[in-house]
């Protein structure tokens, strides 16, 4: 159970592989098909990670559990993905609770006890995570999610 | 009174560039007459702005409709913004009768752009404008018009990477002056595909991404000068460990190109071309996605070192008392220098003087751990420079930025 187990598995694979925050590993294909991502999976022990590379060079992971329920995503690249895909159920949640901030000059930070969003960079670089504490596995650390 | 303090900066400013204009047409006798340089100083300014912001840099700018000299409008509170392109306006405040062309695509079709923050995204159309900025002019460029009632509404695939942020409470500035190290917003990416989050046409249909040429996107206005046009410096005075009311200082343009614009000592830390990011190393750890934007208001890297805030200082790192920090930064050009800043305890900072706004000592936990975020302290005391892309200058060719 140490963090050099991401490595263990990194294969291309074909079909389903994202699936948006807090909903079940099945319904991943949605979120590939309609960003249009090229899809990789990494397999730990403790979670696996897929990954797609957006049409805008954008880079999403996203983090799902052996229980299959996606925990956390990630993305760094020149365009901010379609977090409203991405969140589900809990954009709206994150749309609250930045409009409680503004207005607002720095990176978003929302740390409320359901979702934790970290967001930041600027124009052609941007990079952020977002996690469920309630669903992340015990012998996980939240900042995996990166 | 502190947007008053702001007026009487710009009102000095130009009673000064009368007087050296007029000292520069007295003596000339009978002989050629000189070439003037072209006055290339603005005042800027720290305050509260129309949304009470918190270290965010001001300057007034005039807008004109295409090759007009009377249909022109002074905006103040635009905020400078070095880690973007373009200039952006919220539509409520321009003058109805400020008339600015709306651009067009090849095929006719209005073209209207998303632009996105960290935190939102704005919505609004391109329209053209003369930007004129202390001497400097820029003709007929690319602006971005947020909030245009004339335009078709904020479609999904904008608001989708983050909250509309289309007008002046939620933008904190009444428009955005984006002069970063890139001359287009977008770049070559935008000129190739169509992504959500950028350019649009809206037929009836709906919104959808489209395509723009590098030459009719929003661009930075400093690229667009007919003069002094590689880049331009920040220059602000140091601000007192407890804060400052306000800070006046100094929008410079050009690098090398005037007496009062040269690297003189400073050095050059090469940006990367694709993303204008720089190595930070900080505790030994090397942060590759690194930049410069002085439209961040604080310093913000991730640590466990110091608590956040529980007051009004949330979102900034609140420990006990003071901490003096040493982080190098490292250009793409392996130029590399120390930086010392110093991590104040936010919530005694905005409780010891709850009207004032400058800080040279906020900071803040990260999103990223693989970047930090030099935001305005850093800029305190320094003149930074930023060198667009592609352009020479004495220190070499941009992008980079100096101190």
């Amino acid at each position: 159970l140490r963090l050099s187990g991401v490595a263990l598995l990194s294969v291309a694979v074909v079909g389903p592989a994202l699936a948006v925050l807090g909903e079940n590993v099945a319904s991943v294909e949605v979120d590939r098909a309609s960003m249009r991502g090229i899809a990789s999976v990494a397999r730990t022990d403790r979670y696996s990670v897929h990954e797609m590379e957006l049409p805008s060079g954008t880079k999403v992971r996203e983090y799902v559990s052996p229980a299959g329920v996606v925990f956390g995503v990630a993305w760094q690249g020149p365009f901010m993905p379609d977090l409203r895909q991405l969140f589900g159920t809990y954009y709206e949640q994150y749309s609250t609770a930045l409009a409680a901030q503004r207005p607002h000059r720095g990176p978003v930070r929302i740390e409320d006890p359901q979702l934790v969003v970290h967001s930041g960079g600027r124009m052609r670089s941007f990079s952020g995570s977002a996690f469920l504490p309630g669903m992340v596995p015990q012998n996980v650390s939240a900042e995996e999610v990166r | 009174v502190i947007r008053a303090i702001a007026r009487t900066a710009a009102i000095i400013a130009l009673v000064a560039m009368l007087v050296s204009l007029a000292g520069c047409g007295g003596g000339g006798g009978g002989s050629s007459t000189p070439v003037m340089p072209v006055q290339n100083v603005q005042p800027i300014v720290v305050d509260t702005g129309p949304a009470n912001s918190l270290n965010l840099v001001f300057v007034t700018l005039t807008i004109c409709s295409p090759g007009s000299t009377s249909a022109c409008q002074t905006i103040d509170h635009v905020q400078i913004d070095t880690g973007s392109s373009g200039l952006r306006i919220i539509s409520s405040v321009l003058s109805p009768t400020l008339s600015l062309p709306q651009r067009t695509d090849n095929a006719g079709n209005p073209l209207g752009e998303c632009v996105q923050f960290a935190d939102g995204s704005s919505w609004g159309s391109v329209r053209g404008a003369d930007v004129q900025i202390a001497g400097e002019k820029a003709s007929a460029i690319a602006v971005h018009v947020i909030g245009d009632p004339l335009f078709a509404p904020e479609p999904a695939s904008c608001s989708s990477s983050g909250p509309p942020e289309n007008t002046v409470p939620a933008f904190g500035a009444n428009g955005l002056l984006g002069i970063s190290e890139f001359i287009q917003d977008c770049g070559s990416a935008c000129a190739n595909n169509a992504f959500p989050g950028a350019y649009y046409i809206c037929p009836s249909t709906g919104c959808v991404p489209t395509t723009v040429s590098l030459a009719s996107q929003v661009s930075n206005p400093v690229a667009m000068f007919a003069s002094d046009n590689n880049g331009a410096i920040i220059d602000l005075p140091s601000v007192p460990a407890t804060g400052a009311l306000t800070v006046n200082g100094s929008l410079i343009f050009g690098i090398g190109t005037q007496a009062n614009n040269g690297l003189g000592s400073a050095a050059v830390f090469a940006l990367d071309p694709n993303k204008g990011t720089l190595t930070t190393v900080l505790n030994g750890v090397a942060l590759p996605n690194s930049f410069f934007d002085a439209g961040s208001n604080g310093i913000f890297f991730g640590t466990n070192t110091y608590p956040a805030c529980a007051a009004a200082g949330v979102g900034f790192y609140c420990p006990a008392t003071a901490q003096n920090v040493t982080a190098t930064i490292r250009g793409t050009n392996g130029v590399a220098a120390n930086i010392t800043f110093s991590v104040a305890n936010a919530d005694q900072l905005f409780a010891a003087n709850p009207s004032f706004v400058a800080f040279s000592n906020l900071t803040g936990p990260g999103f990223d751990p693989t970047a930090l975020d030099w935001g305005l302290p850093v800029f305190y005391g320094r003149r930074v420079y930023t060198a667009i892309e592609g352009r020479s200058t004495p220190g070499g060719t941009g992008p980079f930025v100096a101190f």
